[in-house]
């Protein structure tokens, strides 16, 4: 029973940090079509935003809002020096992110040097949850990535900003006839998906490596995600659990390498499966 | 220059340098002109038939691996046998990676995605599987080339790997100026017009999918070869999306650019890693970024844009007079039976039966969302029928996808022209009428000649084309580019035409004209011509018979005379009856 | 539709390609001349050392510091007098972590540049790359980091400490220090991971010890929680991780959190070295074990002179010294002193003088053997307070090998 209960947990939290992780990804390659092969190093640039508040002595939530803030500003800059240009082929965008994301690990290793730097945990240790010991600072990010992804869906849904973002995605010409300006719009979205990224990287400092190429261990996983969730933010808890769950209850029934290999057959059935929904041309 | 060593001699000149300039910087300019063979591939794929592959390097390492194996493993034939398990696995591969994606259907983006997590597969895959890669360490010693007892040295062996590049190249860059690579460019640009045409689409686009996989595991052979190494690096995601970024960089929609791209950048990289330890993969970095802003179509597009263009000779299409086609002597027309179809839970038709038999015009008319577009596409094999049957010419064709039924004699034209711009009407032509007449084979074999059946000549006759033919079709007007699509569907030798509002947004002049062109189709070719119109005047002066299609059933049927005393479609139709359309 | 017509685009290629051409050729007759022309003559100029090493990539934390002391090592021999009567200057080539870049850069500092000995500090799978090319230039090849042993080549000198040399007898003095004996063995799923816990299991086994369970995870792991609970539900009293930099802060702060920390399961670590220890945090890493050549809080005279000269040449702020980069410095060290005393800069003349060659090196002697591997001391440090304290030093520990020499 006990067993039961900490792998739900283990399943819980680690879902939490994929969703964390991909739900910039969601909005920019979902909505926008953009592929950023650079979204891990936003999660980067969040996460040393975080760093530096920590050697300021500052309190952690400081670390959490100088991070959204930063990656915010990141991802502005970024659309209008350059995701601005590439909208009318996608596919351009794979060079000009891949080149982005080498830009800015140099950049960071030339700012901050190679070293692992060190976030603290602000909730160290277990806490109990049903009897049951679980890491405390898990439970957090997990409440953080059910907030923060209802947020957006909320956002999406419910805020005349989000419906012209719904309306863009669909159709930016026609939308542009009715009166909304699609510039504005993609440039909040892609600044939005950065500051998600980075809040996301300022969250996962406190139980990762951080250091100019981490990033890289995310972009992978965080695709993964958004390939199983389709183009659609909602469906993201979902995947983000499916995905979890996979790779946690393999990897502790046989190792963590058939886990790995099974995480990409689920991801591939999810392409092939129901392509309808996120990915197939419209007949 | 003759076209011949024009084409030759640069490459030549790479890969003489390549054995010529020692083991040292021979070696790596063999090694990267594997690479860029590899990169010119994925241009074929990519660039010309619109196919995004993040996962190219999965069948350049499997081939890799597949040469190192036998190289290691099959003794004095080593080499020749993992050239050909290498080319082998990487068509095995490459297919069974096409099965799965590309007969879905699925977007370049959703193929592109499927590719991707195959490349961080295939990566884990050779980390793991560690008796036959050599996992995380891969295989190293591979011999260097040899046949039996035939010892090369190592320039020689460096010359094979070079020469084998050399060739596979030239292949590829006359491929892609072949009839076969212009389709394939065409199936890129409009897939469904493509399919009217008599294309196999989804076979096309594997096909050459397939074919790029062969040619990239044969050179993940070469590779081998060349740097007697191979390890997992080379088979995942970062070298499947340095293909990627060395083909945009050169031009994907061209051959020669990707491989001088990859030429460069790898001399560059590794020239600069030497010349600036700590800043060499930021200028890397910067200058992609640089790359997509100021030369988004690629270096090689852009030099050509900065060039004379007589330099670019025209391409001559000939164009001749097929016999006619026998097809109509079989006869028996459009028969159509109790068709249905049902998205979801909107029926867009329900059991419409047509008859076809006879030559002559049938126009089919209703109010909008009646179901008219929707019964043109179920019957040319666009969309799927719920049910029914459709027989042509005596055939029960039911289901049928609509290259096959474009081949059986059923033309179909869509409602907004869709001819290539950038070719010209001849090249228009002459692919229209391959997609009734050549297979790939000949479409790799034959050169830019066509001949058109009689009834596409009439309509081109009638449309005055004659002098035109080597003008690009962007340059002609709306209706003439209508009265083109007419001629290239006509091209297919068909019995019966199915065609989509073929006067709107025409003038009254251009109007007459369809009216006569068709009129002349029914008189002197015998064809079936199935018309959706809305314009009474023009049916009222083409049309033989009407059928009024309503919320996807037929409302009635009969003479023009018939249709337009019947009171219940007058009542459907208030005000449109009435008069006709300004 | 856009379709470019490949052929006419030759001509415009034709002068690309040729001078892309022209350029590597040039390339080649500079470096064919420069190769020739230092190696071989013997008077005048700098002899080259190639250092190979991360410089970016997964593995280029390490990079800085090694390319530092390879710097300081050279100031060091220029200071005693150089190599054959000549200056020594270093060369440093960057593998980015990627065997086959690896393999180009090296055929580069072989070639091009002419370097009389190849120095590498980097992956075991850019080792089996560069190997042939260091072969057939005929240029000797030291390979110094840690590393998972069992190699034999005749062209090879590694002087990383082996898992035999680190586990051998750290094992049985763990398990008597903490009266444990049940063990969970966690590695990187590669080569030196695989080695060094096959390694771990013969030596447990043999002292009484027992292997509670085993896994392997993939380089670049983010997310342990549920190989955590796999090592719970085993509950060992030890732990052994094999796990290389972010992957083991990444595994050691989530089992901290986890309740699976030091004080669950005591760690034995055979590349926890400062910078990955510090990435953890001082309350995380606090009592760990770790087992290695090189610490720097060792308290030798040689030691405490080369981290002066070190901070001296770098300033306090250089990137931290570790057992990985002290290897380094005692590789090039030897080399000096082995081909002063063969009078040659050629690959076997160096060999024949390396084999038995002992030098005083940070961490203590270390010997050079004739089967290619160095006899060296072996420090168990603890964690205590942010900096590791030796508990136990094995001096002349000798390495497995399948070099007879």
């Amino acid at each position: 029973m006990d067993q039961t209960i900490a792998l739900t947990l283990g399943v819980l939290s680690s879902a939490a940090v994929l969703a964390l992780t991909a739900v910039g990804l969601s909005l920019s390659f979902g909505l926008m079509r953009i592929i950023n092969l650079a979204h891990g190093e936003f999660l980067t640039i969040g996460a040393y935003s975080s760093v530096v508040t920590a050697d300021h002595g500052l309190p952690w939530g400081v670390g959490l809002a100088a991070a959204a803030a930063v990656g915010l500003g990141a991802g502005a800059l970024t659309e209008l020096l350059l995701i601005r240009r590439l909208y009318r082929s996608p596919e351009l965008s794979i060079l000009a992110t891949f080149g982005l994301s080498i830009v800015v690990r140099q950049l960071i290793q030339l700012g901050f040097g190679k070293d692992y730097r060190m976030v603290a945990n602000p909730l160290p240790g277990a806490t109990k949850v049903l009897g049951v010991p679980f890491p405390a600072y898990q439970l957090l990010l997990t409440a953080f990535a059910v907030a923060i992804v209802m947020a957006v869906l909320a956002a999406l849904r419910f805020t005349s900003l989000g419906l012209r973002v719904r309306a863009v995605a669909n159709d930016a010409a026609l939308s542009e006839t009715l009166g909304v300006r699609s510039a504005r719009v993609n440039l909040v979205v892609f600044a939005a998906s950065a500051g998600l990224a980075a809040t996301a990287g300022a969250l996962v400092a406190p139980v990762t490596n951080v250091q100019p190429d981490m990033g890289l261990d995310y972009v992978f996983t965080t695709f993964l995600v958004v390939i199983v969730a389709g183009r659609r933010v909602a469906p993201l808890l979902i995947a983000a659990l499916g995905l979890a769950a996979v790779q946690n209850l393999t990897t502790f029934w046989t190792d963590p390498l058939l886990a790995r290999l099974a995480v990409l057959l689920l991801a591939f059935l999810a392409v092939q499966v129901r392509p309808s929904a996120s990915f197939r041309v419209a007949p | 220059m003759n076209p011949f060593v024009r084409q030759v001699l640069p490459i030549s000149l790479a890969a003489a340098t390549a054995v010529l300039a020692g083991s040292w910087a021979g070696g790596l300019l063999a090694q990267f002109l594997v690479l860029g063979t590899v990169t010119a591939a994925l241009a074929l794929t990519w660039g010309t038939a619109g196919i995004l592959n993040l996962g190219h390097s999965v069948t350049f390492g499997v081939g890799a691996y597949a040469g190192a194996w036998f190289g290691l493993h099959a003794g004095a034939y080593g080499s020749l046998a993992g050239l050909a398990a290498g080319a082998l696995l990487g068509g095995v591969m490459a297919r069974l990676i096409a099965a799965v994606g590309l007969r879905r259907r699925l977007d370049a983006v959703g193929f592109a995605l499927a590719t991707f997590v195959v490349a961080l597969a295939a990566e884990q895959v050779a980390n793991r599987w560690t008796p036959v890669t050599g996992g995380f360490n891969g295989l190293t010693d591979i011999p260097r080339f040899h046949v039996g007892a035939l010892a090369f040295t190592a320039t020689a062996a460096r010359g094979v790997t070079a020469g084998l590049s050399v060739l596979v190249i030239l292949l590829l860059a006359s491929l892609a100026r072949r009839p076969y690579g212009a389709a394939l460019a065409a199936i890129r640009d409009n897939e469904r017009r493509m399919a009217a045409l008599g294309y196999d689409v989804g076979a096309a686009k594997s096909g050459a999918f397939t074919f790029t996989g062969v040619v990239a595991g044969l050179m993940g052979a070469v590779y081998v070869l060349q740097v007697q190494f191979v390890s997992p690096g080379l088979i995942g995601l970062a070298m499947g999306t340095n293909f990627v970024v060395w083909a945009m960089l050169g031009s994907r929609r061209t051959i020669w650019g990707p491989v001088v791209a990859t030429l460069v950048v790898n001399a560059g990289a590794n020239q600069l890693a030497g010349a600036a330890l700590d800043y060499w993969l930021l200028v890397t970095g910067a200058a992609f970024i640089a790359a997509v802003v100021l030369v988004p179509d690629g270096v090689a597009v852009m030099v050509r844009r900065g060039l004379p263009t007589r330099w670019f000779r025209a391409r001559q299409v000939v164009l001749g007079v097929a016999a006619p086609s026998t097809d109509s002597l079989a006869g028996g027309g459009l028969v159509v039976r109790s068709v249905g179809c049902r998205f979801g839970p909107f029926t867009a038709l329900r059991g419409v039966d047509l008859d076809l038999i006879e030559p002559g015009v049938h126009c089919l008319i209703g109010p909008n969302g009646a179901g008219k577009s929707t019964l043109l596409d179920v019957l040319s094999g666009f969309t799927s029928a719920t049910g029914g049957s459709w027989q042509l010419n005596g055939q029960d064709v039911t289901g049928r996808p609509p290259w096959e039924l474009t081949r059986s004699g059923l033309g179909r034209k869509f409602q907004a022209p869709s001819v290539a711009g950038s070719l010209t009407l001849a090249e228009n032509l002459a692919m229209a009428r391959w997609g009734r007449t050549h297979r790939t084979l000949a479409l790799i074999r034959r050169r830019w000649t066509a001949e058109l059946p009689p009834e596409a000549w009439f309509v081109l006759d009638a449309a005055g084309f004659a002098d035109r033919m080597d003008t690009p079709a962007a340059s002609l007007s709306h209706g003439a580019q209508q009265m083109l699509e007419l001629a290239m569907t006509l091209t297919a030798n068909c019995t019966v035409l199915l065609l989509d509002e073929p006067t709107a947004g025409m003038t009254r002049t251009e109007t007459q004209q369809i009216a006569e062109v068709l009129r002349g189709l029914v008189r002197d070719h015998g064809l079936t011509v199935l018309v959706v119109e809305h314009d009474m005047a023009f049916i009222r002066s083409v049309a033989d018979r009407v059928t009024v299609l309503r919320g996807g059933e037929i409302m009635a049927s009969g003479t023009v005379a018939e249709i337009e005393s019947n009171s219940e479609v007058s009542a459907v139709y208030v005000g449109r009856a009435a008069g006709d359309r300004p | 539709m856009s379709t470019i017509k490949p052929t006419h685009l030759s001509r415009t290629w034709l002068a690309v390609t040729a001078a892309s051409a022209l350029a590597l050729t040039g390339c080649a007759t500079d470096g064919g001349k420069s190769s020739a022309g230092k190696q071989h003559s013997d008077s005048g100029g700098t002899l080259k050392i190639g250092l190979l090493t991360s410089m970016s990539g997964p593995a280029g934390l390490f990079g800085p510091a090694t390319r530092n002391v390879a710097e300081l090592a050279a100031q060091e021999i220029n200071a005693s007098g150089g190599v054959l009567g000549r200056k020594v200057g270093v060369v440093i080539g960057d593998d980015a972590t990627n065997p086959d870049t690896g393999r180009q850069t090296a055929a580069r500092l072989l070639n091009s540049d002419g370097v009389s000995v190849l120095v590498g500090m980097h992956t075991s799978a850019t080792r089996e790359a560069v190997l042939p090319e260091a072969r057939s230039a005929g240029t000797l090849y030291m390979y110094t980091p840690v590393f998972e042993g069992g190699t034999c080549d005749s062209d090879l000198f590694t002087n990383g400490e082996a898992p035999s040399q680190q586990l051998k007898q750290t094992i049985p003095w763990t398990q008597s220090a903490t009266g444990r004996k049940k063990w969970f063995l966690l590695g990187n799923d590669y080569s030196w991971g695989r080695a060094s816990l096959a390694a771990a299991k013969q030596y447990i086994t043999a002292s009484g010890g027992q292997v509670a369970g085993t896994a392997f995870v993939p380089l670049g792991t983010t997310d342990f929680q549920a190989v955590i609970q796999k090592i719970q539900q085993a509950n060992p009293g030890l732990l052994l991780p094999a796990l290389v930099g972010g992957d083991a802060i990444a595994f050691e702060k989530q089992a901290y959190d986890a309740g699976l920390g030091n004080s669950q399961a005591q760690r034995l670590g055979i590349l926890y070295e400062e910078n990955t220890l510090a990435g953890m945090g001082p309350k995380v890493a606090e009592g760990m074990y770790t087992s290695l050549g090189y610490f720097q809080s060792l308290d030798t005279p040689a030691n405490s002179a080369f981290l002066t000269a070190y901070r001296k040449k770098f300033g306090a702020k250089a990137p931290t010294v570790t057992s990985l980069s002290e290897q380094t410095y005692v590789a090039i060290k030897a080399w000096a002193q082995a081909a002063n005393a063969a009078g040659s800069t050629k690959a076997k003349d160096v060999e024949a003088k390396l084999g038995g060659l002992s030098v005083d090196a940070p961490a203590g002697k270390v010997t050079f053997e004739k089967n290619r591997t160095a006899t060296q001391p072996i420090y168990v440090g603890q964690v205590t307070g942010a900096t590791v304290k030796i508990k136990k030093a094995f001096p002349d520990v000798a390495a497995d090998s399948q070099c007879t020499g």
